[in-house]
């Protein structure tokens, strides 16, 4: 195996083969004692020296490896200091003049740089690996987790149903894809979610294709692709955010229509019960949040949902039934005019509370984040009890244990009888 | 009888003149000059160029300035100083004189 020793020329690193390094040392001690005796001649050799790093490719990293054939076709361009016809004498007319070099591979100091060169290099290709290896496995972590999460939730809106699916996971996360069909314009689910794909997936696979080119060291040769890739992603953000603040904007506005009755006097029971049950309903599917329930797809278009049970308790003797139906637009009239169309029933009666266990919306009309929520406030020690047959789930009403079936306002708060 | 002794050394006394020609119409990289020569068949080895730019700027008659290189060490550009075009110049005169003297003589009858 060929020996190569570091060297330098006109301030540029470069490796050389030993053979080489003997015909290029040789040839530039002729040139040096060639211009040694001129006024000026140390710039010339200079001069000499810079063109040599130069054809040599000087500059690179790692260093150029010179072989004994450069160093011929360098001789050949740069010409054999006896044929540089002057008007200076000539080389053999003069004292020959040896150019100690600066370099000497056997020298004490140039042994001891050459060990400290390549413990260094050493250290540094170790220090290379290892930040290598810790940015490959951290890579691949966080590059494998982003996508893992962005497919699981593809895969949860394009196989929602799939019994897979629908075994594994809560079902507020598996009606996704309807949610969004309620909440948007169902038309525009699917040019959301590519836009939303595209804005997500870009950077990720930018951010991974920039992992693997520092890891691999890999140069960039895809400019025109990243420009291109790069105004995909602006126009799918653009597109993106121009779509969700049109669909969005229909929420800005949001008005209650109430109706409240009091009771006077409270019953020392309220027994609540249902009218029109969830029970019967006919629908084509139905999307869920936290329980609040929107039944789609009925034979009549139109839309149902849940209500929200809530009862409290007052801090004086006074009792009261409050029913709001809420709903949103870009302007509280419209707002207004919505809520006042959510269809829902209900009554006092006695002491019992009849009470619709969804509310409707007119045929074709869209969900406008309508919301019916009822607030039944009871002076402290009044009982509520729930009719046999009626379940606290299908209001959306929060009990510890909605298995109960009796409870009493005690502190404010509704409790189980016997807590 | 060989020629190429005789052609050399004719070139080697127009070679000064050559160099501040061609650094008459731009600064020139000391290659770029090389290039110029070599197509003009003034010279055949570039280690020829560089002793006479030393001597020419040592002389006056040209200066230089560093130019980062993308490749390899900074770069030399040469130019001519006011005393260099003066004294191409006479230069000029000279080369026109010797061209008409030569030929007077080449085509006397």
């Amino acid at each position: 195996m060929k020996r190569t020793l570091d060297i330098n020329i006109a301030g540029q690193l470069f490796r050389i083969d030993e053979d080489a390094w003997e015909i290029l040392k040789n040839y530039l001690d002729h040139v040096s004692a060639r211009f040694k005796t001129e006024q000026g001649g140390d710039e010339t050799v200079q001069d000499i020296e810079a063109r040599i790093a130069e054809i040599f490719g000087g500059g690179n990293e790692p260093p150029t490896l010179v072989s004994k054939e450069m160093v011929t076709d360098m001789i050949n361009i740069m010409g054999a200091p006896e044929e540089f016809y002057d008007a200076a004498p000539p080389a053999n007319d003069r004292k020959h003049y040896t150019r100690k070099s600066m370099y000497d591979p056997n020298s004490l100091s140039a042994r001891f740089g050459r060990a400290l060169s390549a413990f260094f290099r050493a250290f540094g290709r170790l220090m290379s690996a290892i930040i290598r290896v810790f940015a490959v496995i951290f890579g691949a972590i966080f590059t494998l987790t982003g996508f893992l999460l962005f497919f699981t939730f593809a895969m949860l809106l394009f196989f929602s149903n799939a019994p897979f699916i629908t075994s594994v996971m809560e079902p507020e996360i598996i009606n996704s894809h309807s949610l969004l069909g309620i909440v948007l314009n169902s038309n525009m689910v699917w040019p959301v979610l590519i836009l939303a794909a595209l804005t997500i997936l870009i950077p990720l696979g930018a951010l991974t294709w920039l992992g693997v080119k520092l890891i691999f060291n890999i140069r960039e040769r895809f400019r025109l692709l990243g420009i291109i890739t790069f105004l995909v992603w602006i126009a799918s953000l653009c597109a993106l955010g121009v779509f969700l603040g049109l669909q969005l904007s229909v929420y800005a506005e949001r008005e209650t229509v109430e109706q409240r009755i009091s009771l006077n006097p409270a019953p020392e029971t309220i027994w609540i019960t249902s009218m029109k049950k969830q029970a019967d309903l006919v629908y084509g599917k139905s999307a869920s949040v936290d329980g609040y329930r929107i039944f789609l797809n009925s034979p009549d278009d139109r839309l149902r949902a849940s209500v929200d049970l809530n009862i409290y308790g007052t801090e004086d003797s006074t009792s009261s039934v409050s029913v709001e139906r809420m709903a949103s637009s870009n302007n509280d009239s419209e707002a207004r005019a919505y809520a006042r169309k959510i269809d829902y029933n209900w009554k006092f009666s006695g002491d019992t509370l009849y009470l619709d266990e969804y509310f409707s919306l007119p045929a074709g009309e869209r969900w406008n984040g309508s919301m019916v929520d009822i607030d039944l406030g009871l002076p402290e020690g009044t009982e509520v009890r729930m009719v046999p047959g009626t379940s606290p789930d299908l209001f959306h009403f929060r009990v510890r244990n909605p298995d109960a079936g009796a409870w009493r306002i005690r502190e404010g708060y509704l409790r189980e009888l016997n807590e | 009888m060989n020629t190429d002794n005789t052609k050399a050394q004719m070139r080697k006394g127009i070679l000064e003149y050559c160099i501040l020609a061609i650094l008459s119409r731009s600064s020139c990289y000391a290659v770029d000059i090389i290039n110029e020569l070599k197509k003009a068949e003034v010279i055949v080895v570039e280690g020829t160029l560089y002793p006479l730019l030393t001597r020419q700027k040592n002389a006056g008659l040209l200066s230089y300035r560093w130019e980062e290189s993308p490749q390899g060490p900074p770069r030399k550009y040469y130019e001519l100083t006011e005393l260099g075009k003066i004294y191409l110049k006479e230069l000029d005169r000279a080369w026109d004189e010797l061209v008409e003297s030569v030929n007077q003589i080449r085509d006397r009858k």
